[in-house]
């Protein structure tokens, strides 16, 4: 059976599109063993089309009498890389660091090349940066935010990191956008900047290409929250998000240290009074 | 193998840097919050709608605008959503057995209708029911609906994500209550509350009606305040409204389109929805060749290309590619000189000979008069008499000839989305009979059924059309099906921009209203 004629016509990612046609050219081997005349029949085309719900497959074999036909259906939610159904997208939460003090953001920055994973968590007058050393996070430097230092009632601040300057961060601090170094002591740069607040992240999935939208249920200080996963397309979407991960309070910020593969986001415990650092991934499977 | 991994590190980083800019531009674009807030402005050509799914009539253009209108105010179970996952609506999970006969949905809690009294299984069951084919029946389980089935039913999902299959309370003036994003308001509609009321039909149309925001709706309130609908707006004037901003979004008629274009017009459109067909009266069966001399004439390209401007395809099977995913299999070629060929064969009293064989268009509108008449030319064209009905025959029901006809032109639009349950009702409106022991959830079935019906000739597809709709540059968060749902509830409107300073009082031309 190398004669397959095989017509993706975009129902699936080539990728799959080929596995599914070695699956299918390895199947019709084994029953070609069985059927030594079956051999010369190289007239096979497979069609995949996309239907709202399906993946609809067609085979046309010629025979000696003409062509025939046969169909089968497959739900998109089911393969993979083409939905996130059968790889429903699972959000965990890995609880990083928690402190008394009120936390406005943090960043979990991955280490690369050998260096150390690092967390930067932004208080409302300090910047410390802890690395992971011997399984414990050590404080490697403490930064004062100096005239950026946050006295509002409800303070709020966000941190921005590139992967491609890893050592350089962006603060966003109530009417000031400020920048900084991490390795070394010296003072944030602000300048005056009307930048409104983050409503949530992008957040890649390692299962597969897509790229979701990671936000916050809302609701007020007094209440649990929620971490919900919507189509990155649709991020203002009012209907139910994909998947939802509970968080025992409000969820204070979202960012990302991680090049979208993982996503930082706090949260004021309402049992304990303590705010709370998690790193928030996508699992695969179900 | 060092230099290998430099180079690796190096597009990594790159890549990461893209990424990076992508999270900031993304931090701006959050910025660009939703607004809560506004009225949409909606013009349709229907002229009456009814709410009421059980009043609504399969493959009509009203059951599509009665439909896009019931999903602002009622929910279905679950919904499709673009990249064909089944999604949680009123229903937060569900199972079926292995043989797809029982299946099982659990109704979400805490759901309420917009009069604040809670959502039942019962509810549900009650709503449903009516509306199900008769081989599906439905009941209740703890808080669960149990549909059951003689069939194999592998299409369920399909099925209640779509068409008539919403969730109501029938109240006991006869209207209908929802749990959907918007409710209707009696009050600001300007007739009598027959938005609701399944006897609207009879009544006089309805020209105004406001939907309303549903404050305690489960999935969150719209971002609209309301959406005020305006019915029988005729195309070209919706078209007109849209342009100097008297509306937001409009329903466009495919001569439309073009124009609307040309003019910068955000145009939307949707997979092909819409089968222009012909049909052979059953109660006057044609001789065979008769029938394959005159698919034979057929030029559905021109009737494609030219009669429609390219707003429409030419048409070889009754469900579009994108619902069965087969139709690339069927072809309809025009070959004049077969055609011929085969009209020469025949006795000469056939009709169509001697005496024209009688067109009738079951659908009015424009649209279907330049069909009949493409057919008539067609047909023309090798040797065969067709009578298309006259212009004032094909604008309107009333004035059709009391001449039988042997040939029915009709349209069908697509609401479901189980392609077996379309073909069913399709094959069912326009009389074709369904082979027993026939399970068209089975693809092999349903295709060799579709197969059967169009090498029968039964039903000959002409062409099939899009809807198309017009927006104004204000609607944001527009995300609508390609099967046509608006999906309004997501919708937002951006604030208009200022008006420029009106010119000076010297240059207002005579006679011009201050």
């Amino acid at each position: 059976m190398n004669c397959v004629n095989w017509n993706n016509h975009e129902a699936v990612s080539e990728a799959h599109s080929q596995q599914l046609k070695s699956a299918f050219v390895e199947e019709a081997q084994g029953k070609q063993g069985d059927s030594p005349a079956a051999t010369t029949n190289c007239a096979v085309s497979v069609f995949l089309e996309r239907t709202p719900a399906q993946i609809v497959v067609t085979a046309d074999v010629e025979n000696g009498a003409g062509k025939q036909y046969m169909f089968a259906a497959i739900p998109r939610a089911e393969i993979p890389g083409e939905s996130s159904t059968s790889s429903t997208p699972r959000l965990e939460k890995e609880m990083l660091w928690q402190q008394g003090d009120r936390i406005l953001d943090a960043l979990f920055v991955r280490g690369e090349n050998g260096a150390s994973d690092r967390l930067v968590v932004l208080q409302k007058d300090v910047l410390n940066v802890y690395e992971k050393q011997a399984g414990g996070w050590k404080l490697v430097q403490t930064k004062s935010l100096g005239e950026a230092a946050v006295t509002q009632r409800a303070p709020r601040g966000e941190l921005s990191f590139s992967p491609d300057q890893p050592e350089r961060l962006k603060l966003v601090l109530a009417g000031k956008s400020c920048q900084t170094t991490v390795s070394d002591a010296s003072p944030l740069n602000c300048q005056q900047s009307a930048e409104s607040a983050r409503a949530g992240m992008l957040l890649a999935s390692t299962c597969d290409s897509r790229v979701w939208w990671l936000r916050s249920g809302g609701g007020d200080a007094t209440m649990p929250d929620r971490l919900e996963l919507l189509n990155s397309s649709s991020p203002q979407a009012q209907g139910p998000a994909v998947t939802e991960l509970a968080t025992p309070g409000p969820v204070l910020s979202i960012s990302s240290g991680e090049a979208l593969r993982g996503d930082t986001a706090v949260v004021f415990n309402l049992a304990t009074g303590n705010y709370e650092v998690y790193r928030i991934a996508l699992a695969c499977g179900q | 193998m060092r230099s290998i991994a430099l180079r690796w590190l190096a597009v990594s980083r790159r890549i990461a840097a893209l990424l990076a800019l992508f999270v900031f531009a993304c931090a701006s674009f959050s910025s660009t919050k939703p607004r809560y807030g506004g009225a949409l402005r909606v013009e349709l050509l229907a002229t009456s709608i009814t709410l009421d799914p059980r009043g609504w009539k399969p493959g009509s253009r009203d059951f599509a605008t009665n439909e896009r209108l019931a999903a602002l105010v009622f929910d279905r179970l679950i919904s499709l959503d673009n990249y064909g996952h089944f999604v949680p609506q009123l229903a937060t999970e569900w199972s079926h057995d292995s043989s797809f006969r029982r299946w099982q949905f659990v109704l979400r809690a805490g759901v309420k209708f917009s009069d604040g009294q809670p959502l039942t299984p019962a509810d549900a069951v009650a709503a449903i029911a009516p509306l199900l084919p008769q081989d599906l029946k439905v009941s209740t389980s703890g808080n669960s609906l149990v549909f059951q089935s003689s069939e194999p039913r592998p299409d369920l999902l399909e099925l209640l994500a779509s068409s008539r299959f919403f969730i109501y309370r029938v109240l006991p003036n006869g209207s209908l209550l929802g749990t959907g994003a918007f409710t209707v308001d009696e009050t600001a509609s300007s007739s009598r509350s027959a938005a609701a009321d399944s006897a609207s039909v009879t009544q006089p149309p309805v020209q105004h009606l406001r939907f309303t925001a549903n404050e305690s709706c489960w999935a969150g309130r719209p971002f609209l305040n309301a959406i005020d609908v305006t019915l029988g707006v005729p195309p070209l004037r919706a078209f007109f409204d849209l342009q100097v901003g008297k509306a937001e979004l409009v329903e466009l008629a495919p001569d439309i389109v073009r124009r609307a274009n040309q003019a910068n017009t955000r145009v939307w459109a949707s997979s092909p929805l819409t089968l222009y067909a012909l049909r052979f009266d059953e109660a006057r069966p044609q001789n065979e060749k008769l029938r394959e001399a005159l698919s034979l004439s057929l030029d559905r390209a021109t009737m494609a290309g030219v009669l429609l401007q390219k707003q429409a395809e030419p048409a070889a099977a009754l469900l579009p590619q994108w619902l069965s995913g087969y139709a690339f299999l069927f072809h309809a070629e025009t070959d004049f000189e077969r055609a011929k060929e085969l009209r020469a064969s025949l006795p000469a009293n056939v009709a169509g000979g001697a005496s024209p064989l009688h067109l009738q268009t079951d659908v009015s509108g424009d649209l279907a008069r330049l069909l009949a008449e493409r057919v008539a030319v067609n047909a023309r064209q090798t040797g065969f008499s067709v009578q298309a009905p006259g212009k004032t025959a094909a604008r309107d029901a009333n004035a059709r000839s009391t001449e039988p006809a042997e040939l029915h032109l009709f349209a069908w639009r697509i609401a479901s989305l189980s392609p077996s349950e379309e073909l069913h009702l399709l094959a069912k409106s326009q009389h074709v009979e369904e082979p027993k022991e026939n399970n068209p959830a089975d693809p092999d079935r349903r295709y060799a059924w579709e197969r059967k019906i169009l090498e029968e000739r039964k039903l000959m597809p002409l062409v099939a059309l899009p809807d198309y709709s017009g927006l104004a540059p204000t609607v944001r968060d527009w995300q609508p099906s390609p099967w046509g749902e608006w999906r309004l509830a997501d919708v937002w409107l951006e604030p208009a921009p200022a008006q420029k300073p009106s010119a000076p009082a010297v240059n207002t031309p005579t006679g011009a209203r201050p």
